[in-house]
């Protein structure tokens, strides 16, 4: 019996249009969305050589000529040269280049600079930080040489770095977005889970009615067919997870057994938070779909879905509420594989996640239980 | 005015399902509003926030703890085991530990994104101080002299100018009215399409049809019902800034952008209007609703900035009208570009009309089909 109602549910599952959209190409479309969208998005902090202009009079100071040519070579900076014949051309020049953010800033002379408005921020830092140095180096020699004047200043100088640093190249935030794009897709398996359960109440349909009065052994049947559901959200998941990570070539990690089970683990939360849905109140069955769908929308987003920084925040102030947020469970456990070797975290949030099943399953068992109806 | 009362009725039966979608959104525009800085008119060097930690007691680290606490922000929010996530989240950039043996080895351990401009400014910090330091060292001052003269010399600064007086930005505001692109779109779209799915079904739709009230009637009342459910909508948003923002009512950029959005909400209803023409059932409203509102939203820079956008993408998003108000947003803020605002302005207009003639076109095409 058990294998017949699997099959069958399977066929009536899969015939459900809206729902194979739902779950596969509705994600599929936000991937496509989220590459395009986010292609820039790890270049925002990238180092580039920032655009200057210099006035040609402050480089006529051989020292800070020298010092200006030293930071072009180790490509801080990228001198555009002002073509302008007089000093009222080259200061509409200068302005043109400053509105059309083609430079950052214009350095008058070694003492001041002028910046334009809209540049980033941090560039414009930079700019700064880099002709403090000039002056900073100045007052230094002069400090030096007041107290020894036969100081050998190239050893002054001699410039090294104190900075010993660790870089790890896994670390593109454009990934973030697609996991938590995983993680809502494995969620959207809920509305599989609600479809099961319409087919086993009686006041949501016909074919509840059917069934509520039928002589087979309910557990079994609305088993199988969760069953079906699962398998189905599994698949669904797979190819979306494949999606991304062959067409789009978005880097899930190597590490492809642990990211089945999360895949396994977190269809099973989608399937259940469906269910528990469908048979926990009595509204229609549109108020349900937008009670999943919301509720989802909102897991996601504190996921970091629309704006990354949102899961960090929530970990700051409330790290609990993530803890329990399936969405951020399944995000969290594919970036720990991504970032980290070790599996620790990944197991912590496997665990969690198993317990917000659990919860979910024994929900909707509760509220199944000896349901009775006077009239249909 | 019995089909407009009896469009608020329809409203009150929905409620909870409006309620919770509302909830939510707004959960999310407050959130959003939050996490974003002011910047002042006078310029302010960037500081990076970071997480700090000196295990080393030399007076030398001391002065290097000093130096950053200057130039970065330490981020007291941040703790060890947390790191690694905010430094991956950009939340931070960089990780700096002063090791234990610094004194013998003179090394800061720092981790940063590679190729990280703000990872830069921090190392750059650091190697700055510490290079004068052994200037002053090589040339025979103590370590102490050296350490308080190296630090007086990272004071020293150039001037910066501005060939016109800079502006006050709030990002909070734009972030603000460029979140609530997504949140009036899912709304108005959500309750209009809704609505209409209502209307539509065959036997409301014929009972309608057979009524001693006119069709031109009818659709007014409907149309004006929409109109209101969705102004409320749009003021709810406002009243919310109004509440999290009280001082920038007085800006200028403020009521342009409140004038913005409210040009936006008068489209997207003349578009949820055609949406609940072309579409029926309620599965297919729920499909129609996150794939507009959360792909035009996407590309059209209402989460990630359209600076930061590749061109082809801005160019695909100029088919929606939330590019141009986003734009809009920007522009505004900036204080730039009247003329492009106006023009922008004038677009979204011309997309409410289009989506009008089209939706009257439809219909009377539909009504020549069942004839």
């Amino acid at each position: 019996m058990f294998f017949n109602v699997f099959k069958n549910s399977l066929k009536i599952l899969v015939k459900d249009k809206a729902t194979v959209f739902w779950t596969i190409i509705f994600s599929i479309l936000l991937a496509v969305m989220f590459k395009m969208a986010f292609s820039k998005l790890d270049d925002i902090d990238k180092f580039e050589a920032i655009p200057i202009a210099v006035q040609e009079q402050a480089l006529e100071d051989e020292y800070f000529s020298e010092y200006i040519t030293t930071i072009e070579k180790e490509e801080y900076i990228n001198i555009v040269k002002l073509e302008g014949k007089t000093e009222e051309e080259r200061k509409e020049e200068v302005r043109k280049l400053l509105d059309e953010k083609t430079i950052v800033a214009f350095i008058e002379n070694e003492e001041s600079i002028i910046l334009g408005e809209g540049s980033s921020r941090v560039e414009e830092t930079i700019i700064k930080s880099l002709m403090d140095g000039y002056i900073q180096n100045k007052s230094m020699i002069m400090n030096i040489l007041k107290e020894n004047p036969y100081t050998n200043l190239s050893d002054v100088l001699d410039f090294e770095t104190y900075v010993k640093e660790e870089l790890n190249e896994n670390m593109s935030i454009i990934n973030t977005f697609f996991y938590t794009l995983i993680g809502m897709q494995a969620l959207y398996s809920y509305i599989w889970g609600m479809r099961v359960m319409y087919m086993y109440e009686a006041n949501l349909s016909t074919q509840g009615k059917r069934n509520s009065i039928s002589p087979n052994d309910k557990r079994i049947s609305v088993l199988a067919s969760i069953f079906a559901a699962w398998i189905l959200s599994m698949l669904s998941s797979l190819i979306a997870v494949s999606f991304i990570n062959f067409i789009l070539e978005i880097n899930i990690g190597s590490k492809v057994i642990p990211i089945l089970f999360l895949l396994l683990l977190g269809t099973l939360t989608g399937v259940s938070f469906g269910s528990f849905i469908a048979v926990s109140n009595r509204q229609s069955v549109g108020v349900k779909n937008g009670i999943g769908i919301g509720v989802t929308m909102f897991w996601s987003f504190l996921s970091g879905m629309m704006a990354s920084n949102v899961k960090i925040l929530v970990q700051r102030n409330a790290p609990i509420l993530n803890k329990f947020n399936p969405v951020a469970l399944i995000t969290d456990a594919l970036y720990s594989l991504y970032y980290y070797n070790t599996y620790d975290r990944y197991f912590e949030n496997m665990i969690f996640l198993f317990l917000v099943t659990v919860v979910f399953i024994l929900g909707t068992i509760f509220f199944m239980r000896g349901k009775k109806y006077e009239s249909l | 005015m019995k089909v407009f009362r009896n469009y608020f009725k329809i409203v009150n039966k929905h409620k909870f399902v409006l309620g919770i979608y509302f909830v939510i959104f707004l959960i999310t525009v407050i959130l959003i509003g939050q996490s974003v800085k002011k910047e002042s008119a006078q310029f302010e060097s960037y500081r990076p926030s970071i997480y700090f930690k000196n295990e080393s007691n030399s007076l030398k680290a001391k002065k290097v703890e000093e130096v950053l606490s200057e130039y970065t922000e330490f981020n007291e929010e941040v703790k060890e085991e947390t790191a690694e996530d905010e430094l991956f989240y950009q939340m931070i950039s960089a990780i700096v530990v002063i090791p234990k043996d610094f004194e013998n080895d003179e090394e800061v351990v720092l981790k940063i994104a590679p190729n990280s401009m703000t990872g830069f400014l921090v190392s750059q910090t650091v190697d700055n101080y510490l290079n004068k330091v052994k200037g002053y060292e090589v040339s025979g001052f103590e370590e102490e002299r050296a350490l308080e003269l190296a630090k007086e010399d990272i004071k020293k600064e150039v001037e910066i100018g501005y060939l016109e007086s800079k502006k006050e930005k709030d990002y909070g505001i734009r972030s603000y009215f460029n979140m609530i692109n997504y949140t009036i779109m899912a709304q108005v779209i959500l309750v209009v399409t809704m609505l209409m799915a209502i209307y539509n079904k065959k036997e409301i739709a014929d009972r309608n049809n057979v009524s001693p009230l006119s069709n031109t009637r009818f659709t007014i009342e409907v149309t004006l019902g929409h109109l209101v459910i969705s102004l409320l909508i749009w003021l709810s948003y406002v009243i919310i800034f109004v509440v999290m923002w009280p001082d920038a009512l007085e800006l200028e950029t403020t009521r342009m952008m409140i004038l913005n959005s409210f040009v936006f909400t008068m489209v997207i209803v003349s578009l949820a209007v055609l949406i609940s023409t072309l579409v029926k059932g309620e599965g297919a409203i729920h499909v129609i609703v996150n794939t507009l509102s959360l792909g035009a939203s996407f590309l059209s820079g209402a989460f990630v900035p359209q600076e930061f956008l590749s061109e082809s993408v801005l160019n695909i998003s100029k088919i929606f009208p939330s590019y141009y108000y986003v734009r809009n947003n920007s522009l505004i803020e900036g204080g730039l570009g009247d003329r492009e605002i106006t023009q922008n302005i004038i677009i979204m207009l011309a997309f409410m009309f289009l989506f009008i003639v089209t939706n009257i076109l439809l219909k009377s095409r539909k009504k020549k089909m069942v004839w």
